[in-house]
């Protein structure tokens, strides 16, 4: 059961993912199932950001920072991103406490 | 017999006529062809179908406690020792012996040597005096036409739809198969003229053989250093097109055309996920889309042999 993903919830990467950064891009594998993926942009850098655990709302201020986007927006595009990712188990998520 | 295949000796129950043979050799792997079985006991379960083309099934793999199970529906069951240093062979009733040898040695080996921890990818390769390069593609891409193609221009061949490398710290090479291609009829007449006497690939696989004893073609055993893999597909246009590819598109492609007896095991996945990176930050990757037409072929050539003067 993955938790209700929110600006306070702690998400890191999984245990059972591969990733490498490859130009810019990130490729990952759920080596659990074979699967792979892609991360372009700021997909990736949203990716790379949790490579240590780290609340949904830090992600969202370096964001902000980084790109032209409204806060409102940027929370609900990454929280988007982030539920997709949990759902293929690429990523955990605790609700407000380290991974 | 003893026999030699990639840089594997194979002592075989049975004449493999496509195989060089060898004298006297420390021996890899055992191959025994078995009297053929109605239906061999099949595994209560398959871990993994791998369908053709067509969406009937090509394969199923069992893992078994003592054996992996490869069944060919029809064809033949090949039951390999967890070392892959043992392979039996049970064909089915009339299946005729240079079918199961098709099976045997473009099928079910490449598995057999992915188990071994080389990287196995579904292609083709050739080599100039610099070094080889490699052709990937899904079945129907043309690898065979074009390593025939390049084969007909001066360069020798050293695959033909399973090109193994092996690295070695910087050092990249390709570990040639064995001397023989597979090519439709229509490529042979267009490439090779009036060629008669060809063998069948198999009964029901309108292939040719095409082996050093045709004489039209030089097979080599070199294992030489990787210059290019270049991606292949056919494309509705009448323009070829050659580009580099991101290193993210090459890690996929090398993904899409791994040859595996171990997709499903997290360990092997993810040894191959940090051999498919690594390699694919290698500048050797381009994407090759040409018209399927024989007579883009010296087209193809020509911007391939301009790619590999450009790259030095």
């Amino acid at each position: 059961m993955i938790p209700l993903l929110s600006s306070s919830s702690v998400v890191c990467w999984s245990q059972s993912q591969a990733s490498s950064d490859l130009d810019g891009s990130v490729v990952l594998l759920n080596y659990q199932n074979g699967i792979y993926y892609t991360l372009d942009n700021v997909a990736a850098r949203i990716w790379n950001l949790m490579q240590e655990p780290r609340k949904v709302s830090e992600i969202c201020d370096t964001i902000v920072k980084e790109y032209e986007v409204e806060r409102q927006r940027c929370e609900q595009d990454v929280i988007r991103l982030l539920d997709q990712a949990a759902r293929a188990g690429l990523i955990e998520v605790r609700d407000g406490e380290a991974c | 017999m003893l026999y030699r295949l990639h840089s594997l000796v194979i002592a075989s129950s049975s004449p493999l006529p496509e195989l060089p043979e060898v004298a006297e050799a420390t021996v890899d792997l055992t191959f025994q062809m078995l009297p053929p079985k109605e239906l061999q006991d099949l595994p209560a379960r398959w871990d993994h179908h791998q369908p053709r083309p067509d969406g009937q099934i090509l394969r199923s793999f069992a893992r078994l406690d003592d054996c992996d199970f490869v069944h060919f529906p029809g064809y033949a069951d090949f039951l390999l020792s967890k070392d892959c240093k043992q392979i039996r062979c049970y064909p089915r009733p009339g299946v005729p012996a240079e079918t199961v040898r098709h099976i045997f040695l473009d099928l079910v080996m490449p598995l057999v040597l992915s188990r071994r921890g080389d990287v196995v990818l579904h292609g083709s390769a050739v080599a100039s005096d610099d070094g080889a390069i490699a052709f990937l593609g899904q079945s129907g891409s043309g690898k065979s036409t074009l390593a025939a193609s390049f084969a007909g221009a001066g360069f020798r061949l050293l695959a033909d739809d399973t090109v193994l490398l092996r690295e070695d710290g910087e050092d990249l090479r390709v570990v040639p198969s064995y001397p023989g291609l597979r090519l439709w009829p229509s490529t042979v007449a267009s490439l090779m003229g009036n060629v008669s006497n060809l063998d069948w690939v198999a009964h029901d696989l309108p292939k040719h053989r095409v082996g050093p004893e045709h004489g039209q073609f030089v097979f080599i055993s070199d294992h030489l250093p990787l210059l290019r893999i270049y991606v292949v597909d056919k494309t509705p246009h009448a323009i070829c097109s050659l580009a580099p590819l991101t290193a993210r598109d090459a890690c996929l492609h090398l993904v899409r055309n791994t040859i595996s007896l171990d997709h499903d095991c997290p360990e092997v996945l993810r040894a191959q996920f940090e051999t498919n990176t690594r390699l694919a930050r290698r500048p050797i990757f381009r994407h090759l889309s040409y018209p399927r037409d024989f007579a883009a072929l010296p087209e193809v050539q020509r911007l391939v042999q301009q790619d590999l003067r450009d790259g030095g």
